[in-house]
Order: structure tokens, then sequence, then C-alpha cells
């Protein structure tokens, strides 16, 4: 090899290496504010409903540090290589996605766009910005957040006065492998009237609840259904669903079984 | 649209998210596949090149025999033979173009590409293309050895060049891991030269000549894994490298595994050279008989490619 041409490969084995290491720290950067963020969320699980409100008040400055951090990465990337540093903070980048979206649902009730998303995090993007948050971290996003929620669902019960008995209820009803609530799935589909419970303005932390969270999650289940998935992590991570949706209509089932809340009243 | 509110919404949203994911991995097959046709046409190119300078260095075994049989009074003019046989240049040059013809097919394949790999998606997609790329590479580098005249590795910006448009646009920037992953598996192929060779004609000396580039092979890698790794210093091998570029620590074994059998056949060939007091062309006559009556009876080499030293070694006969 010529010497010349050995020093132009050394120079972009130099150039690569630099590049490497910059995103290296910003990425870790990020990592920490997310792994942080992360846990004040998980908080929701203990948290009555009347403390959420404060809760999200401390979420918010960290999504924006979060956000920073982007940027900050997004400016290391040289043009056209977004893909090939991407699976340095891609899963990060997920996390991220899902304590949007479920910051978002805990104060509103909504659900965030992918635009949505991404203008949260501020992420245009465009070529400008080289970073860009893809329908595949949306997605993953998303399951998190319904695994999340199916959490939520029990947790939300268990705050109320009924704390035991749901508790050991729903732990049969687990080892029961949702046999009924496969039928009440069915019974749903079967009667698409009664399957939609319409939305109320409800207070977190009660009965009505999982019922609010079972219908958000049917929707996006339904969506999920639309997509041609490979055998991915994301095929993977969407099988996980139907398991979130068993266990939410457990918990559906126990409070309407016992009138603690009624899925009607609520429509 | 900031959220979705509605089932609708939802639907939609997700409907495009269909198109997308459909839309990237259809283009993901597609690349999978052209990486294939490439990787395959590498592949017979890299078999094209063997044959050819196989062939090119190889005498016609029946007139050598006759000769020989002719005894000493017709030594000299087996000699003038053997010269005017001698593995010349101008014959690996000529394998290496017609090696050079069937490439540009794979060039021509990388150009349909070109659309599929456009701005950041070469680097999405890096990795459905690298085998064929890599592989694309081991031949040309192949080619290049033979037409330079068993003399030279092909360069990072010569690869490049050869991946450009019609209008002189590179088709995508070549990766760095690719361009050293494949020119690590060019020295395989060498090997395999080297000890083909060995019993033919000028055989000893091709092999010769292939170990000591090879050897500058590896010296060069070493040189520019240490330049590249200041940082790193104190590492005189390529292990300081390995963590960046994936794989090439594995192919290093592979190459100086290569380079010993190189080394140990030269080295048996040189001792058993000692035992006879001959002049090289008299020696490469008998070897090349005795191949070719190994050939013709029942104890036949073993085929294919030799993955020892001493396969070819056919001395061991007198």
């Amino acid at each position: 090899m010529e010497q010349t041409e050995l020093e132009h490969l050394n120079l972009l084995l130099d150039r690569d290496i630099e590049t490497r290491e910059k995103i290296k720290d910003s990425v870790q950067e990020f990592e920490k504010k997310t792994r942080s963020m992360m846990g004040v969320l998980s908080k929701i699980h203990g948290t009555p409903s009347d403390s959420i409100s404060p809760l999200l008040d401390g979420v918010r400055p960290m999504l924006q540090e979060c956000s920073g951090c982007i940027a900050s990465i997004a400016a290391l990337i040289p043009e056209n290589e977004y893909w090939r540093w991407s699976f340095m903070w891609t899963n990060t980048l997920r996390s991220a996605v899902f304590a949007t979206l479920l910051t978002e649902y805990l104060d509103s009730g909504r659900l965030l766009s992918q635009v949505g998303v991404a203008e949260v995090l501020c992420v245009k993007g465009d070529a400008d910005t080289r970073m860009m948050i893809q329908a595949e971290d949306y997605l993953h996003g998303l399951i998190t957040l319904v695994n999340e929620l199916s959490r939520w669902a029990v947790n939300a019960v268990t705050l109320g006065d009924f704390e035991r008995p749901i508790r050991i209820s729903i732990f049969v009803k687990n080892l029961f492998a949702g046999f009924t609530i496969r039928r009440l799935l069915y019974c749903h589909q079967l009667c698409p009237s009664q399957s939609r419970w319409a939305v109320n303005a409800v207070t977190l932390g009660d009965f009505e609840r999982p019922i609010r969270i079972s219908i958000f999650v049917k929707n996006l289940f339904a969506g999920f259904t639309m997509l041609n998935l490979k055998n991915d992590a994301l095929r993977r991570r969407f099988d996980s669903l139907k398991y979130d949706i068993k266990k939410i209509e457990e918990v559906v089932y126990d409070v309407s079984l016992r009138k603690l809340a009624d899925p009607k009243e609520i429509e | 649209m900031r959220y979705l509110d509605s089932r609708d919404d939802i639907l939609a949203a997700f409907a495009d998210m269909r198109d997308e994911l459909d839309e990237h991995n259809d283009r993901r097959e597609r690349l999978i596949k052209a990486s294939r046709d490439v990787t395959i046409l590498a592949k017979r190119v890299i078999f094209l090149l063997h044959r050819l300078v196989t062939e090119a260095s190889r005498t016609d075994p029946d007139a050598f025999s006759a000769a020989a049989a002719q005894g000493c009074a017709k030594l000299v003019e087996a000699q003038l033979v053997t010269e005017a046989s001698r593995t010349d240049p101008d014959a690996f040059s000529a394998a290496a173009a017609q090696g050079r013809a069937k490439l540009v097919e794979a060039q021509s394949l990388f150009r349909t590409m070109r659309e599929d790999l456009q701005g950041d998606r070469f680097w999405r997609y890096q990795q459905a293309v690298s085998p064929g790329l890599q592989e694309y590479i081991e031949a040309l580098a192949l080619a290049h050895y033979f037409e330079t005249g068993l003399g030279k590795l092909i360069g990072y910006s010569g690869v490049q060049e050869s991946l450009c448009a019609e209008d002189g646009e590179k088709l995508f920037p070549l990766p760095m891991d690719d361009y050293l992953l494949g020119v690590s598996d060019v020295t395989g192929e060498l090997m395999r030269f080297a000890i083909t060779s060995i019993g033919r004609r000028g055989g000893r000396g091709t092999a010769r000549a292939v170990s000591d580039f090879v050897r500058n092979c590896k010296a060069a890698y070493l040189r520019s894994f240490t330049l590249a790794n200041l940082h790193t210093t104190n590492k005189t091998d390529f292990e300081g490298f390995t963590p960046y570029v994936r794989h090439l620590g594995k192919k290093q074994a592979v190459t100086t595994q290569s380079l010993q059998k190189i080394e140990d056949a030269a080295y048996a060939i040189v001792v058993r050279t000692s035992e006879y007091d001959l002049p090289e062309d008299l020696l490469d006559d008998i070897v090349e008989r005795c191949v070719s009556d190994v050939r013709r009876g029942s104890r036949r080499p073993r085929g294919g490619e030799y993955d020892g030293p001493g396969e070819d070694m056919s001395e061991e006969e007198y």
C-alpha cells in the first residue's frame, strides 16, 4: 500500500474514532438524564391521583434537558450519517419517547402523535438537525407505554380502599390465564356498543381509571394490527401487548363485577 | 397533527406508519438480494482469476514429458521451453483483464442500487449491502494484484473510484470497515494461489513473492492500527483496533494463518531443494513431470483448494 494511501486511511480512521468518542459522551449524558426521568415516572404506581400533577411538574424540566441532549447529539452527527451512529442512542431515544408519551397521557389523557413527540423532544426530523424519530422508535415507545399502563391499571386500584382483595383477585386471575377475559374480549368485539366505553373526565387513581385505560389501549391495539410486522424486536414486543390488554381487562372485570366502578355509568 | 384523539386518528396514523415500515422493509430486501448477487458474481470472478493464472503458469505436460524423456541432450532445449513458458506478467494481466471485465457487471449492479442508497439511506442499509461489497472488494483487490504483476494492494481510493456512477459521482461512501475487511480476505485467496502454484513452473518464486506481499499487508495494517490508536499506545498489534472495526481481529488471525502456511511451504521447498544440487529450472521439470504422473495415475492429489503446505510438493516421490 502506498504511503499516502495509508495516511489517508489513518485520517479517516482517526476522524471516525473522534466522532464516535464525542457521540458516546453525549449519549451517556442523555442516558443519565433519561434514566433519572424514568425513575421519577415509575413513582406513578405509588402516587395517589391528586399528587400526579406535581410529579409531572418535576418531569417536565427533565424532558427539556433530554431534548437538549438530543440536540447536542444531533450536532455531532456528520451529514447523512444518522444511521451509522443511531444504534448508540436508539434505546435511550425510545425510552425518551415513552416518557414523553406517558407524561402527556398522565397530564391530559391524550395520545401524542409521532409528530407531537418529535415536537416535545425538539426533533424536527429535517436535514438540518440530522436527528429523527422513526416510526419504529415511536411504536416501541407506545408498547412500553402500554406495558406501563397495564401495571398502572392494577396499581390504581390498589391505591383505593380495596387493596388486598383486589390484589389477591388479580393474582388468582393471572394464574387462571384469563379464560374469562378472553371471553370478555370477544364479547366486546361482538358488541361494539358495549366495548365502546366512552371517556369521561375522571380523576386519577380511582376505579374508573382502568376503564379509560382499557379503551385507550384497545384503540392502540387496533392500530398495531394494521402493521405488517417482520419477525423482529418490534414484533415480539407487539406480541406482549395482548397480555397487557388481558391484564387490564381483568382489572376492569374485577372492578365492574364488584360495582366499584360502572363502565356504563362512565359512558 | 399533534394528538391522536379518536380511534380514527390512531388508525390513520398507523396506516401511515405501516406504509413507512413497508417501504423500509421492501428496500432492505431489495438491497439484500442485490448484495447477494454481487457476492455470487465476485466469487465467480475470484474462481475465474484462480483458473486463469493457474493455466497461465502451466506448460503442456505432454510436450514436457516428451522432452524430458529424450534425456540430457535435450535438456537445454527443455530449459528453453521452460524459459518461454515461465509465468509472465502478461499472462497475469490478461487474466486480470478478464476478471475486470466481469467485475464491471458487479459495478453495474451497484449502480442499480444507487437510488436505494442515496443520502442518509446508505448508512441505514449498510449492513444489508456490506457482505456483497466486501466480496466485491476482495475480487477487485485480487484482480488488481495480478494486474500490477503481483505487486500492489488496491488502495481505499482505488476501490472508491471503482464505485462511481457514469457521471463520476460516488455511488455511496465506501465504509472503512468494509474496505479493511474486504482486503483482509484477499490474503486467504493469495495463500491458495501460492500453494497451488508452488508445484508449478516458477511457482516457488511466486510463493515467495506472495508471502512477501502478505507480510507487507499485515505490516501495513499494524502500522495503521498503531497510528490510529495513538491514545491507546503500547499496542503494537491490531488488537487495540479490534473494538473499532468489527470482525477485523478474526480476519487478521486468518491472515496470520495464511501467511504461516505459505511460509511453511516455502521452507519445505528450500529444505528439499537443498537435497538436490540442481538448477531451478531442472527442478521445475522434475516436479512437473511427477505432478502429471500422479494426475494420470490412480493416486491423484486431493482436488480443489489446498489448505495446507506440501500437498503439491511431489519431490518426495524421488
